[in-house]
């Protein structure tokens, strides 16, 4: 804000108001693109670590029933986190634990920053009919 | 004056916002398919049913299965499905601007039966 040439009193006025008013425009744009693009990163940060945990999450799932079809086969404790670790690297995941209680097993894998947990037991097909 | 330049940036930066809000939840989506799939592919479902599986999530997408066999010695069978999806930008003037994305997903599972 500024006075005209010669202190007439009117605001905004003449080329040296006008220079100021261009200037914080300017200022203005480079602001919001800041802004905007801080937002962007923000989002797109956030987009990417959701999808990886929604890949963890199905890598995982492949890890755990990889080992409740190997148990199911009669396999051992460890062939069946040996395939869940398999099955976790086809995923592009990391076996980082695996636990066989009874029929079921549980496991966790890491993906990324993303750690998820599966779980499956093994069901006999009488059974899976009658539900 | 400040506010007339201002707008159509600030507007723009909002719709490329909301273009990568869309394309996330695509992928994730796109993500889930692939999971569907392998399940169903893993139970032994045939191809027909594997796609319906996927396209149930996302809608027109382009199913790919490919099983390996386990055979006496070789280890475990597996069945790998990839799913791909090609989204156009349907935002208002953004979609001169921007190409079309392609999303995709692959999942591997051992095959039950």
């Amino acid at each position: 804000m500024t006075t005209g040439p010669g202190g007439t009193g009117r605001v905004g006025v003449g080329p040296r108001a006008a220079r100021i008013e261009r200037g914080s425009a300017l200022l203005l744009v480079v602001v919001v693109l800041a802004v905007a693009a801080a937002g962007l990163a923000a989002l797109g940060r956030t987009g990417a670590a959701a999808v990886t945990a929604a890949r963890a999450d199905a890598a995982a799932d492949a890890s755990a029933h990889a080992a409740a079809v190997v148990l199911g086969r009669g396999g051992e404790p460890a062939a069946a986190c040996a395939e869940a670790r398999d099955l976790a690297q086809a995923n592009r995941a990391r076996l980082v634990a695996c636990r066989v209680v009874g029929d079921g097993v549980r496991v966790e894998v890491r993906l990324g920053a993303a750690r998820r947990r599966g779980a499956a037991e093994v069901v006999a097909e009488a059974e899976l009919a009658g539900r | 004056m400040e506010l007339a330049l201002t707008l159509p940036v600030v507007l723009l930066a909002a719709l490329v916002v909301l273009q990568v809000l869309v394309v996330a939840r695509d992928q994730v989506a796109v993500v889930h398919a692939a999971r569907e799939a392998t399940r169903a592919a893993a139970l032994g479902g045939d191809p027909q049913h594997v796609r319906a599986a996927a396209r149930r999530i996302v809608p027109g997408a382009q199913v790919h299965i490919d099983r390996t066999p386990g055979g006496p010695g070789s280890g475990r069978a597996t069945v790998a499905v990839v799913v791909r999806h090609r989204r156009p930008v349907r935002i208002p003037l953004l979609a001169g601007l921007l190409p079309a994305v392609t999303l995709s997903a692959r999942q591997v599972m051992a095959v039950e039966r």
